[in-house]
């Protein structure tokens, strides 16, 4: 192989023909110029069989190493790697809640009177003992239509519960519970004294 | 598989790669043959030493092998080989200064009849490669590209994806530097 000796017009003439950095490259290129060890063919194809198949483009670019002397060339594929990361994970957790959504939106939407439930719901997390608020509803809601539609005489039997029920409890438990729960029995309860009444 | 005449001198450096990318390993070995003394005498004249620079020639040929699927095609393939050894040299060079110096390198050229003569060629060799050495990037690396690995500064250009003037003026630049550089190497 022969070597090519560098010719300072190569550098559009601005150099000196005689620059002595020139010069000590030169002659050291012309000292250094050794032939390649025989066997290294050998020893490259020998170490190449135990690697896979190079792999083409934006693959190729992402697994193989980085070298050390591109730091910016390292910062962009850890970026890479960084933002595809991140949106797989952002993908993963869109795709579940939108999964959850679509379940809940064809649960929700067969049976009518949920929200009327989840409203009443809504308050209750606050008092955390809430038995007797939820259940309340069920029973004014199913009793109050039969009480309505009843005669006069089963009305009367209705007001003295809710009646003797509304003044004390509230006034004892509502005070060992928390303040809140005197709302839920004002809505559930304030139907029933002005049915009865009118 | 297709088989391509490897021997045929004209085949191109694209056709090469995507015929190893597709899985034909002995036509890595043509790249090799074609391209170990060019290697092998860039990563010497970078380390001085003829067996890390074999070690480091045969390291970069895997390293081009793993990375060869992104090679682009757009200029010679020895060029963009050649950018890879020499970082990796460098690279090693960096690694074995850093370590102790167990074996002190030896002068590359013919031994001399004069002990001092060769003592004083060795130090002179080694001064060489330790200016261009220090040179910070990017002259380092079109300094040694060019007088290292004898590329064109169009080949330079291509290799490295700058502009040809741009080459220039780094190459004039990186001259300037190492011209100050062996200078005090020289007064000292």
């Amino acid at each position: 192989m022969s070597r090519s000796p560098f010719d300072p017009s190569e550098v559009d003439g601005s150099l000196d023909p005689r620059d002595p950095a020139v010069e000590e490259l030169e002659r050291y290129a012309t000292i250094a110029s050794d032939q390649a060890p025989g066997n290294l063919a050998d020893r490259v194809m020998s170490a190449v069989a135990a690697e896979p198949t190079p792999r083409r483009g934006l693959m190729a670019w992402l697994v193989t190493p980085p070298s050390a002397g591109r730091p910016f060339a390292r910062f962009a594929r850890v970026t890479v790697l960084g933002a595809t990361l991140v949106l797989a994970v952002a993908g993963a957790l869109y795709a579940g809640e939108l999964a959850r959504l679509v379940r809940d939106f064809s649960v929700g939407s067969t049976p009518q009177p949920s929200p009327s439930i989840t409203e009443s719901f809504e308050p209750s997390p606050s008092q955390s003992v809430s038995p007797s608020p939820s259940i309340s509803p069920v029973e004014s809601e199913s009793e109050s239509p039969e009480q309505s539609g009843a005669p006069g005489s089963s009305a009367p039997t209705a007001t003295p519960r809710s009646s003797t029920s509304q003044p004390s409890p509230t006034g004892s438990e509502d005070e060992s519970k928390s303040p809140s729960p005197s709302q839920t029995p004002d809505e559930t309860d304030i139907p029933e004294p002005t049915s009865t009444s009118t | 598989m297709a088989q391509v005449a490897w021997h045929d001198a004209h085949v191109d450096d694209r056709s090469l790669v995507d015929t190893v990318l597709d899985g034909d390993r002995d036509a890595f070995r043509i790249l090799v043959e074609r391209e170990q003394v060019a290697v092998y005498r860039a990563c010497l004249r970078i380390l001085g030493r003829p067996h890390d620079a074999e070690d480091v020639a045969q390291e970069s040929f895997v390293m081009a092998y793993r990375a060869l699927g992104s090679y682009r095609g757009d200029g010679p393939l020895g060029g963009w080989l050649m950018r890879i050894a020499t970082r990796h040299a460098f690279r090693r060079l960096g690694q074995r200064r850093d370590a102790a110096e167990l074996n002190p390198e030896i002068g590359l050229s013919a031994p001399a009849s004069d002990p001092l003569t060769a003592l004083l060629s060795g130090e002179r060799e080694r001064a060489v490669r330790l200016a261009v050495a220090g040179l910070r990037e990017p002259y380092r690396e079109v300094v040694a590209l060019r007088f290292f690995g004898e590329l064109s500064l169009d080949a330079i250009a291509t290799a490295t994806g700058r502009p040809l003037n741009t080459v220039k003026t780094h190459l004039r630049r990186g001259l300037e530097r190492l011209r100050a550089d062996l200078g005090r190497e020289v007064a000292a």
